[in-house]
């Protein structure tokens, strides 16, 4: 078939139509035009729903289950409350507690949007009180959250083993350092900063007593990614069975050891968990219908071909490429990012250059998220706007230093694969 | 005369596909429940009792494309499908509409395009079986044109409701205060 149905995609997309309609409506007319609609437009549907028949993918409703029962069963408040313990003292010792926060509360939800809103909601009015300005609690707030899909458990990285067929273990594993860089990064930003505006500390020096019973009220919290990395790793369970005993040790704790939840709270948890879940995984079913349609229209191979007509360089190509993601993800969101583009990209860096799967993936997943805090089509960036009250133009101009952090730590990665590869590689994944 | 009817039409067939659309979300968030319920009894089940549940895996599947498909009407008429709307909302209010129309009509061509292949899917089903589970595969995929015929409804009566609000000039036909719901990551 023609690849006519790329301009349709793009003009649709343009046009506003939802993307999951996009994906199926672009090839449905392009087959009508070529006349190939009879024979193939059957397999057009029955892949929406075979696309989705995966075991794997159902980590994805069980993630958001578990992060949705975390969020609402205080145990924000606990997290926040331990990293203030740990680094409130320092000199923009609020803003260092946000960035902190993120980093654990990565390890317990795969998406970056509910760690905004979450500790958004705590602690931008916190920091205004302790005199920060209002646009800079909401960009520490909104550059920090994109640590969540990056360090696992994440979302985004199961869309993408799942399209891509790379290990959801692997993958979680290469996610670790370049999380830490990140927050490491906006830390020794805000440290900058702090000095340069002369923020506030937020607390007196906690003693080493006040630090261990802040642990204590957060330990059962933080034993999440324990159980859950400790479960995927030594083979006990697969991640999407780990998924469920995270949802299930997140009922367990918030109900009856921290008693934050009620009984009658769950049915809107569960109806929240279905309609975030439901949205994507139409998605996913969709995007599948799409690659199969890239792939029987020869798509891949013309892109490779095109793509290596423009240099053999590698690193010219894997600049041009991070490029190339970065705008996409200032008007995409990180999964149908993925969705759509991982399909066309990957065999061409995998397969025709040889990268490694999990390499170009990582780098892959960090862009598209960092783009989720990239205006003018950011869904932090909304999300900090909301919850804070501030315009979003004002969030992301204060955000320009911490995302010159990020994009850095994309090429430091994209450049130097022994960043992302080494632990994957010590637990045999690589 | 005729525009009230067409509203008073507009009206009844929103509240009707509403309805529908909170019985299939709520619906799907029972599915939620059983299907964690079932992944963990699997897991129960090989750990502790050492003996695994062989149905639990294509089951908690099924229920999951079961959710999809139960969303995605609700979350259509709720605006919830994720699309990119920036340059489209900054252009004059009838020119967004008119192009919303036609990006609902295309939609609707698809869906009722759908619709004959998937009672075909369905019939089809009927011989056939997934791995671990006694009965035919057409009733877990009756659920396509369920969900196919509830988005046709919705996608008329969206159509419909932009095109009185380009001829009714006393106001908006658009369905009242949409919580969008959020898309995830």
């Amino acid at each position: 078939m023609s690849l006519g149905y790329l301009w349709i995609f793009v003009v649709l997309l343009a046009l506003g139509m939802p993307i999951a309609f996009v994906l199926l409506i672009a090839p449905g007319l392009s087959l009508v035009i070529d006349g190939l609609d009879t024979r193939f437009f059957s397999k057009l549907l029955s892949t929406l729903f075979t696309g989705m028949y995966s075991f794997p993918l159902m980590a994805i409703p069980f993630f958001i289950l578990a992060g949705d029962i975390m969020n609402r069963g205080g145990i924000t408040r606990n997290i926040v409350r331990f990293s203030e313990s740990v680094i409130g003292h320092i000199r923009g010792g609020l803003a260092q507690v946000n960035i902190l926060s993120s980093i654990l509360f990565a390890g317990l939800s795969g998406s970056a949007v509910a760690d905004t809103s979450a500790l958004g909601k705590m602690l931008i009015p916190a920091m205004e009180e302790n005199g920060y300005s209002r646009r800079f609690s909401a960009a520490v707030t909104a550059a920090s959250s994109v640590i969540g899909p990056i360090i696992p458990p994440s979302g985004i990285m199961i869309i993408y083993a799942f399209v891509m067929n790379v290990s959801v273990a692997g993958l979680f594993l290469s996610g670790f350092v370049p999380g830490l860089m990140i927050g490491g990064g906006l830390m020794l930003m805000t440290v900058y900063l702090a000095r340069k505006r002369n923020y506030p500390v937020a607390s007196e020096k906690a003693t080493w007593g006040e630090c261990g019973q802040a642990f204590g009220k957060a330990f059962w919290a933080l034993l999440t990614p324990v159980i859950l990395l400790g479960g995927i790793l030594g083979g006990v369970f697969t991640p999407t069975e780990a998924a469920a005993v995270a949802a299930f040790y997140a009922f367990i704790v918030s109900l009856f050891v921290m008693r934050t939840l009620t009984f009658k709270e769950l049915p809107s948890i569960f109806v929240s968990t279905a309609i975030q879940s439901g949205v994507i995984l139409f998605l996913v079913g969709a995007a599948v219908t799409f690659g199969w349609i890239i792939t029987i229209s020869g798509l891949a191979r013309e892109g490779a071909a095109f793509v290596q007509s423009l240099t053999d360089n590698v690193n010219l190509l894997l600049f041009l490429v991070n490029i190339l993601l970065f705008i996409v993800g200032m008007f995409l969101d990180a999964g149908p990012a993925i969705l759509i583009l991982g399909p066309v990209l990957e065999p061409i860096f995998v397969d025709q250059l040889g990268m490694h799967p999990l390499h170009f993936a990582i780098v892959m997943c960090v862009n598209v998220t960092v783009g989720l805090a990239t205006p003018p089509m950011g869904l932090v960036l909304f999300v900090a706007s909301s919850v804070s009250g501030e315009k979003v133009e004002k969030i992301a101009y204060e955000m320009l230093p911490f995302l010159a952090v990020e994009i850095s730590v994309i090429f430091l990665i994209t450049f130097f694969p022994a960043l992302s590869l080494t632990l994957p590689r010590l637990f045999g994944f690589a | 005369m005729t525009e009230t009817l067409a509203s008073r039409i507009v009206e009844r067939l929103g509240r009707f596909n509403g309805f529908i659309g909170l019985i299939a979300r709520n619906f799907a968030a029972g599915l939620i429940a059983v299907m964690t319920v079932a992944v963990l009894a699997g897991v129960f089940f090989r750990y502790v009792l050492n003996n695994s549940l062989a149905w639990t895996e294509d089951s908690s599947i099924l229920m999951m494309i079961w959710v999809a498909f139960l969303i995605a009407p609700y979350a259509y008429r709720q605006g919830g499908h994720v699309g990119i709307e920036l340059l489209v909302t900054s252009l004059p209010k009838p020119i967004f509409r008119m192009i919303r129309i036609v990006m609902h009509l295309l939609i609707l061509w698809l869906l009722l395009r759908f619709m004959q292949e998937a009672i075909i899917y369905v019939t089809r089903g009927f011989n056939m079986r997934a791995n671990t589970i006694p009965i035919p595969i057409a009733y877990f995929r009756l659920i396509v044109p369920v969900s196919l015929g509830m988005m046709i409804l919705i996608g008329i009566e969206l159509i419909l409701r932009d095109v009185l609000s380009l001829v009714d000039r006393n106001g908006d036909h658009d369905i009242a205060n949409r919580p969008s719901a959020a898309p995830p990551e």
